[in-house]
């Protein structure tokens, strides 16, 4: 199977009393290994329809979808959360971090969600948010709460977050949304260094300035146009 | 999950606060409670020493103490004369309330008249300061229970009065057992003819309290009696016991639908809030669900929380159970309390230990259900 995700003629169609809406008609797509794609497109073309199926979060009425060597497509909800846990990493417009927890905690915490071997104990994975969290550039908001930073850190924390578990690709559903000019530019930079280093990005913006050096692909009407 | 469920439960410290009283008061409710019926059986099985090894004769559907019972002088002489009965041991006796004679604690001195020199068919195991027999003493001698003694302040060797009659107290028992005073305790033993003109019933008693002879048991002397006399009880520590248990049951009935209906109180009470805490962190366990968390930890994350809560409440109110309990028993009129004593029985705080795991994982069931049943792209949608 070419492409690290690959999905062939995807549908998603829902039903609304008698009417039928079709979020998605019949799209194909292919993400390399290592390359960063940057989905665009209006409201209601289908961008977060399509990120959740890439993101396991859902699955297609119709057609094939594969991370990997794996179908996701025909997967049930317990195998979706083993993808999800194993092989996404996200990143969240609003950030979505666990407010009780230290930032040093919510990167910890997509480790607890491994199962059997690749679950590492609590010292080793200690020791890997700390790594994670070194490479994002916050060893010293390691102990404060999401609360006590800013904008910007916080996003830092949810790619920290993101990078955490070693996945097949990092899904951003608008990184940026909420930040500032100077904070946009230092996550894209950010995103772009992660990338650098090997891990695929597949990020969905509405912000032409933050799509440079980045595959596009444009969605419209539930199909991609390029 | 334990120690996320402990991290969220320190951040939210108001609803923390308002689960743990909670639980706190439910735990001290029914613990207080259950320590009552718990004293409450001790006290009354107590009593049933009283009788132990020995039969009361008495008026058919008389309990213990025999108050509604009256034989005359005759007839008991005629069961004393019978040959199941050892005469040397066994006595009339007389029991009466006296009026006006509420202790603090709201029992009322009991009157034992019997035989002097047959002290020991009541009084039987009790130890006395003083003398414990009658004979040859003043008509208006008395020996006292624990109860009597402390309503009367009353020492061996001084005369006291008593509703205008004047006693010579010549010995006082020990108070018998650990739990609340039994009736022996309550009792001013003296012969009885100064029983029978003081409750102005001559040639009456109430009970003929009966040691079987040598050649009987207890079962035997009984079943016998009752064969000579089938309109009379014969009152044995097993009849003793069926009328307390027929008693206590409607107590322990009641008690038990005021302990039914706290729990059911505490345990909607917290549910409610831990829903409320499930409606707030829906856009958490989105999150979770979103980055790969098990339905299975959802559920865990929920139900630790509320055992949290419930364990931390649950132990304070244990903690607050004893004080509370002698507070009662001040107000009550009791004297003595050591209030830095702690005891609760060990049945109670098993049953009070049953029931805060039973609160802390029902109360998290329902929630942790519905935490599951949401959808995480719905969830991260959520603001």
């Amino acid at each position: 199977m070419d492409g690290l995700v690959k999905g062939v003629g995807l549908w998603k169609t829902y039903k609304l009393d008698v009417t039928e809406v079709h979020a998605l008609r019949g799209l194909d797509i292919t993400v390399d290994q290592g390359e960063f794609v940057a989905i665009m497109g209006p409201s209601g073309s289908g961008k977060s329809t399509l990120l959740n199926m890439i993101g396991c979060l859902d699955t297609p009425t119709k057609g094939e979808l594969y991370i990997g060597d794996e179908k996701t497509s025909d997967m049930s909800d317990k195998e979706l959360t083993r993808m999800r846990a194993e092989e996404i990493g996200f990143i969240f417009q609003t950030f979505n971090l666990l407010p009780a927890l230290s930032v040093r905690d919510n990167v910890e915490f997509p480790m607890r969600n491994l199962s059997g071997k690749l679950k590492p104990n609590k010292t080793n994975r200690v020791k890997r948010a700390e790594e994670v969290l070194e490479l994002v550039g916050l060893t010293d908001r390691m102990n404060y709460l999401p609360a006590k930073l800013s904008g910007g850190e916080r996003q830092r924390v949810a790619i920290a977050r993101a990078l955490v578990n070693k996945p097949k690709f990092i899904l951003a559903d608008e990184p940026t949304g909420n930040l500032d000019t100077e904070a946009t530019e230092n996550i894209i930079k950010l995103l772009h260094e992660v990338n650098a280093e090997g891990n695929t990005v597949i990020m969905v913006t509405h912000d032409k300035d933050t799509t440079h050096d980045t595959r596009i692909l444009r969605i419209r009407d539930g199909v991609i146009q390029n | 999950m334990l120690d996320i469920a402990f991290k969220d439960f320190k951040a939210k410290k108001s609803r923390a606060l308002m689960c743990i009283i909670g639980v706190m008061v439910c735990v001290l409710l029914i613990g207080t409670v259950n320590n009552v019926l718990y004293e409450m059986e001790n006290g009354l099985k107590g009593d049933l020493g009283t009788v132990n090894g020995k039969l009361y004769f008495e008026k058919n559907g008389t309990g213990f103490p025999p108050y509604g019972s009256i034989l005359n002088e005759e007839l008991g002489d005629e069961v004393l004369n019978q040959s199941q009965v050892n005469r040397e041991k066994s006595t009339k006796a007389l029991f009466s309330a006296l009026e006006g004679t509420q202790t603090d604690s709201g029992f009322s001195i009991i009157i034992v008249g019997l035989t002097p020199g047959k002290e020991q068919a009541f009084i039987q195991n009790a130890t006395v300061n003083g003398k414990s027999s009658l004979v040859g003493e003043a008509d208006n001698a008395i020996i006292m229970g624990s109860e009597a003694a402390i309503k009367y302040n009353a020492t061996v060797g001084e005369t006291i009065t008593v509703n205008d009659n004047q006693y010579k107290v010549i010995g006082i028992m020990n108070k018998q057992g650990t739990g609340w005073p039994l009736s022996i305790d309550y009792s001013m033993v003296m012969a009885l003819n100064k029983a029978q003109n003081i409750s102005s019933m001559p040639n009456l008693t109430s009970t003929v309290i009966i040691i079987p002879s040598s050649s009987y048991t207890i079962q035997s002397a009984e079943t016998s009696l009752q064969d000579t006399y089938p309109k009379y009880s014969i009152l044995s520590e097993q009849d003793a016991e069926k009328t307390i248990d027929k008693n206590l049951s409607q107590i322990r009935i009641f008690m038990n639908m005021i302990n039914a209906f706290i729990f059911i109180v505490s345990i909607v009470f917290i549910m409610n809030v831990m829903m409320m805490t499930v409606k707030e962190k829906t856009k958490e366990i989105g999150t979770m669900r979103a980055i790969g968390t098990r339905k299975r930890s959802i559920m865990k994350l929920i139900i630790y929380e509320s055992l949290i809560m419930s364990v931390i409440g649950g132990i304070i109110g244990i903690i607050l159970i004893s004080p509370v309990y002698n507070l009662m028993g001040l107000l009550m009129g009791y004297t003595g309390i050591d209030f830095l004593s702690f005891y609760i029985p060990p049945l109670v705080l098993v049953q009070l230990l049953v029931i805060i795991f039973v609160i802390g994982t029902f109360s998290g069931l329902l929630p942790a259900y519905l935490a599951n049943r949401i959808s995480p792209i719905e969830a991260l949608r959520y603001e």
